[in-house]
This record gives structure tokens, sequence and C-alpha cells, in this order.
């Protein structure tokens, strides 16, 4: 019972670093642009699906495909933000989030249609694994939580300290004030996106080799992820990390009571967090 | 946006009736080769019941709702339910539902509607998912393999088999929903509601009811979407009832629908929901002409990019903007 218990955690915690990362890309583009975008799973699916595609279908090594898999997430990111969210810049949120909804069904009839609908695998970065506290502990899952870890510790001194951080959430904060000081909130949306779709890219690459990748696995992702962050408190991304790893967890020991609500469990957690405790339960 | 303006008593009634008109005229064109367009008509005006709701929502009071086709398979599924498991009369059936489509309206409403904006949204979005899982997960709803031996809606005989009587059916019931929803408008409440949308806080500041209204226009929407739902489930299908329809896919082409009517429009939303139905039809047989296998993929493509589209680049909808482009034309003529 005990050791079941552990492995539940072990795993919850596995799949929360996923949640994790893209609550961590939510809250990047949230961050510089104060738009919610819904698309962040489709972000995370297309990085895998590249990856698996280079390797399994070109042949390319695991390297190169990681490469494809991330730059091509990247210019993903960067094309959205360029076709449909700067021209939107003006509009109301509202309108903004559904820009995003459209995003995400587009990105996602795309790969199918590109990549056709099979999942894609890939091998582990490192194979095999150790045993810790009589649990088995995939290589993988270490990279996954080394990445997401090393992702929020820069993340989050980036924000704080560097210029370009700082010039960032300037433009959340008063667009209009920011390009009068030099910043340009353009630039600085390009950018978001592009850093968001970033980590989203390397969410997918670490994430397929754990369980596969097929184009309908980013919406629930994404979901997850956007569960974690509005959890965490919106612009809070260390609160969505924590909350992230949270829903991991909370999901996999829901799995002992029935495997059927996951989904319903976590978006019911939302409901509520939105109409008690909309600014998150990390902040005060 | 613009006050509205006054609408003159030859506008009000002219509309109705050229669009009674067109509903007794049309159907009677749909035979022989054009008899497969009869189905479709039908479920052209399921949607144009849940976009007319929507309408009223969206455009007219301003909030959003992405999580509408959960309100619409739940009225689809309390009505199924009770005609078959819980074993009630079909009116009953259609009442319980009706009835039950409001009060989740009522609840729900009253615990989102607090919030604004994108919250609003995301809310919405999450009600409308946890319905969709419901739907297909449950022991009650039958899971992914649905409900069977669903009855009728059957007046003595009435539609019984016949397509073209059950277009008329629920065409009938598109009138009288369209009708009511234009006289709501046009009414001092609907009025009101415009002006949450214009300013919440001027419309407060004037003794606008805000919340109340926002609370009434969403149990409004919710009965409606109930009431497309119960049409659904016993006119519409074979007397079976799945999940597939009740997807986030057709949350969100609803709200196409609705954007492309030019969110604010009864007629707009209207056209948006028939354009709509007409141009999934259009990509479906085009795709077996081609043998195109994947073309479900392709219309979804299609509707998004659509959608992302009208947002960014037409974002007073499509058919307000035609409607304006031809109107031009037609003056500068004469």
């Amino acid at each position: 019972m005990q050791e079941y218990a552990a492995i539940l955690c072990v795993k919850g915690i596995m799949i929360g670093s996923i949640y994790a990362l893209i609550s961590l890309g939510f809250n990047v583009i949230y961050r510089t642009t104060g738009v919610l975008n819904l698309a962040q799973g489709e972000f995370v699916m297309w990085g895998g699906v590249m990856a698996g595609w280079a390797h399994g279908i070109m042949g390319w090594p695991l390297g190169g495909a990681i490469l494809t898999g991330v730059i091509g997430t990247v210019l993903v990111g960067l094309v959205v933000d360029q076709v449909a969210i700067r021209p939107a810049r003006g509009s109301a949120p509202v309108v903004q989030i559904i820009i995003t909804v459209g995003i995400s069904i587009v990105l996602r009839s795309m790969a199918a249609l590109i990549w056709g609908t099979e999942p894609y695998h890939l091998p582990p970065i490192q194979g095999g694994g150790v045993h810790f506290l009589g649990v088995f502990l995939e290589y993988q899952s270490l990279w996954l939580l080394g990445v997401v870890a090393v992702c929020m510790t820069a993340l989050a001194l980036f924000f704080m300290y560097a210029r370009l951080g700082r010039a960032m959430r300037a433009c959340a904060e008063n667009a209009e004030a920011s390009r009068l000081c030099g910043v340009s909130p353009d630039r600085m949306s390009a950018m978001a996106f592009g850093l968001s779709a970033l980590l989203a890219g390397l969410g997918g690459v670490l994430l397929t080799p754990i369980l596969s990748m097929s184009f309908d696995r980013g919406t629930m992702l994404g979901l997850k992820g956007f569960s974690a962050a509005i959890l965490g408190g919106l612009g809070h991304p260390i609160g969505g990390v924590f909350s992230g790893l949270f829903l991991g967890v909370l999901e996999q020991f829901s799995v002992w009571y029935s495997s059927v609500y996951k989904e319903t469990l976590a978006l019911s957690i939302v409901v509520l967090v939105l109409l008690f405790r909309p600014r998150g339960l990390f902040t005060r | 946006m613009k006050p509205p303006e006054p609408t003159s008593p030859r506008q009000v009634y002219q509309g109705p009736l050229i669009f009674l008109g067109l509903i007794i005229v049309l159907p009677l064109l749909a035979r022989g080769q054009y008899a497969y367009l009869l189905p479709l008509a039908q479920i052209g005006g399921l949607y144009a019941i849940l976009v007319t709701g929507l309408t009223l929502l969206m455009g007219f009071t301003g909030q959003v709702s992405l999580g509408h086709a959960g309100f619409y398979g739940f009225g689809a599924y309390v009505a199924a339910l009770a005609a078959t498991s819980w074993g009630m009369p079909l009116a009953g059936a259609v009442v319980l539902a009706l009835i039950a489509g409001a009060l989740l309206a009522l609840m729900t409403g009253f615990m989102v509607l607090r919030l604004k904006g994108n919250l609003l949204a995301l809310a919405t979005l999450c009600l409308g998912i946890i319905l969709g899982e419901l739907f297909n997960k449950s022991k009650i709803t039958g899971g992914a393999a649905g409900l069977f031996d669903l009855p009728r809606i059957d007046f003595w005989g009435w539609p019984g088999k016949s397509a073209l009587a059950k277009v008329y059916l629920v065409w009938a019931v598109v009138w009288i929903v369209v009708v009511l929803a234009l006289r709501l408008t046009m009414s001092p409440a609907g009025r009101a509601i415009q002006a949450i949308h214009f300013d919440e806080e001027a419309a407060a500041a004037l003794g606008v009811p805000v919340f109340a209204l926002k609370l009434k226009i969403f149990v409004l929407a919710g009965f409606l979407a109930a009431l497309a739902g119960v049409l659904y489930a016993f006119v519409y299908t074979p007397a079976y009832l799945g999940p597939e329809e009740f997807s986030l896919m057709l949350s969100v082409m609803l709200v196409t629908m609705v954007v492309l009517g030019g969110m604010g429009s009864i007629w707009g939303g209207l056209i948006g929901a028939l354009v709509t139905t007409g141009l999934h039809e259009v990509i479906t047989l085009a795709g077996e002409k081609i043998g195109f296998t994947q073309i479900t993929r392709f219309e979804q493509l299609f509707f998004g990019a659509l959608l992302v589209g009208m947002l960014v680049f037409c974002p007073k909808g499509l058919v307000p903007s035609i409607a304006r482009l031809g109107l031009r034309r037609w003056r500068r003529r004469t």
C-alpha cells in the first residue's frame, strides 16, 4: 500500500512537472502581453511530434531531433504571435482569448494533417533509472524535473534582474508608457511567445519518451497547465510551478478512487478557485 | 459601439414575416436530389436556436460562454434519460429538461457571472469541458456508447418520419425563438442589457440591475440551449443520443457563428449559423468527391482559421460587413 502511494507520488510529480513547465510558459506570455494563451498545450504537442517525426521517420540522431522539436516550436510560437496576436493587440481580452482557442484548433488539426494521427515515440535521453526509497525512477523523469527546476530559476532571475525581463514585465503593466521609454511592445510580445514556445517545446521533447505524443494530446496538457497557472495565481510563475506539481500528484491519487474523472477533477478545482480565490492559492 | 437606433414599427413586422415566408417556402424546394439538405436544415435550425441565445449573451450583454455545447448536451441528456431510464412520459421529459437547463444555467451563472472578461471565459470553458467529460464517461449517460430507443416527438402522427415535417417543426420553434428574442432586444430590458455591454458601471449608476440582468440572460441562453438539446434528442437523431455532438469544438463553432454574424444582431447570428452549417456540408461533400480521408481535420483547420481571421481582421463580423458593403454599392448606384 505504502509502496503504491510512493509510486503514485513519483509519477504525479513527473506528470506535474510538465504541467509546471506549461504553466510557466503561460505566465511568461501573460506577464508580458496580458494574453491568456490557451494554445500553450498545442506548442508542447508540436515540440514532441516534430522531434518524434525527425527521429522516427527521418532517422535523425536524437540530439538533432530534440533541437528540431525545440527550434520548430519556437518558430511556431513566433509565427502565431506575428499572424494572430500582434494584429489583435488592441482588442478586448475576451476576444484575444477566443483567438487563442481558434489558434489551438488550427495547430491541432494542422499537426494531424501534416504528421498524421499515429502517436510518435522517442528514445529517452538516458535509459534506465535508479531505485530511490523503493521506487524505480527513470532517468528521463529526473531530466524532466531538472529542466523544470532550471527553467523556473532562470526565468525568475530573468524577470527580476535582466533588463529584457524587466522590459517585458513593463509591457504588461503599461504598453503605452513602455513604448515611451523605448521598449517596443511588439518586440516584447514576440520575445514572450518565442520564450514560452521554447519552454513548451522542451516540455514536449522531454515528455514524448515517457508518454509518446500524438496530435490530440496537446489540448488536455494545455488545460492542465493553465489550471496550474490559475491555481498558482495568474502572473505568479513560481506559484504556478508548485500548483503544477500539486495537480499532478492529486490527479494520480484520484486514480485510486476512479480513473474516469481525472480531467473533471482538475477543472472543477479550477472553477472553484476562480470563484472563491481568483488570485490563486499561493499568493497573499 | 453606438447606442441602438429606435426601430420603426414597419421594421418590427417586416423581418419576422419575410422570415416566416422563407421558412415555409424554402424547405419545399429541397426535393429529389436535394432531399439530403433536409436533415442539414434541421441541425441548422438547432444551431440557430443555440446561437440566438448566445448572441443575446455575447453580443448584447457582453458576457462570453465558451461552454455552450455543455448546456446543449445537458438538455438533451436530461430529456433522454427522463424518457428512458426514469420512465417519464414524453411531455414530462421535455418540460423537465427545459427546467433543468434553466436551473443549471441559474446555478452556474449565479457563480461564474461574478467573474469578468478573461476569467469568465475560462470558467465557462471549464464548465463546458466538465459537462462533456460527464456525458462521455459517466455510467448514467451511457458513456461513449450513448442512449438508445429514445421516443420521438409526435403530435398524432406528425412529424412522424418525414424529414420535411421535422424541418417545419424545428424551424417553427426557431421562428418563435427569434421573434421573442427580437422583441426582447427592443424592450426596455433589452436596451438595459445593451447598456451593460456598453459600460457596466455607467449602467449600474443609471439604475440598471446589472448582475440580475446578466443572470437572467444567462438563464435564457441556458434554457434555449436545453430547448435545442431536447429537439436534438427527440427530433433530429434517429432515436439515439451520443456524446460526440457536445464537444468543445461545438462550443467554439457556436462562438464562431456568433462572431460571423457580427456579435450583436439576432439576424446576423441566424445567418452565421446557417452559413457555418452550409460550409460544413460543402467541405464534407468536397472531401468525399476528391476522396480526401482527413476531411474532418481540414474542416477544423478551416473553421479555426476562420474564427481567428474574423476576430483579427474583421471583428465587426462578416455578415454586417458584407451587408454594409452591399448597401454602399446600392446607394451609390441609385
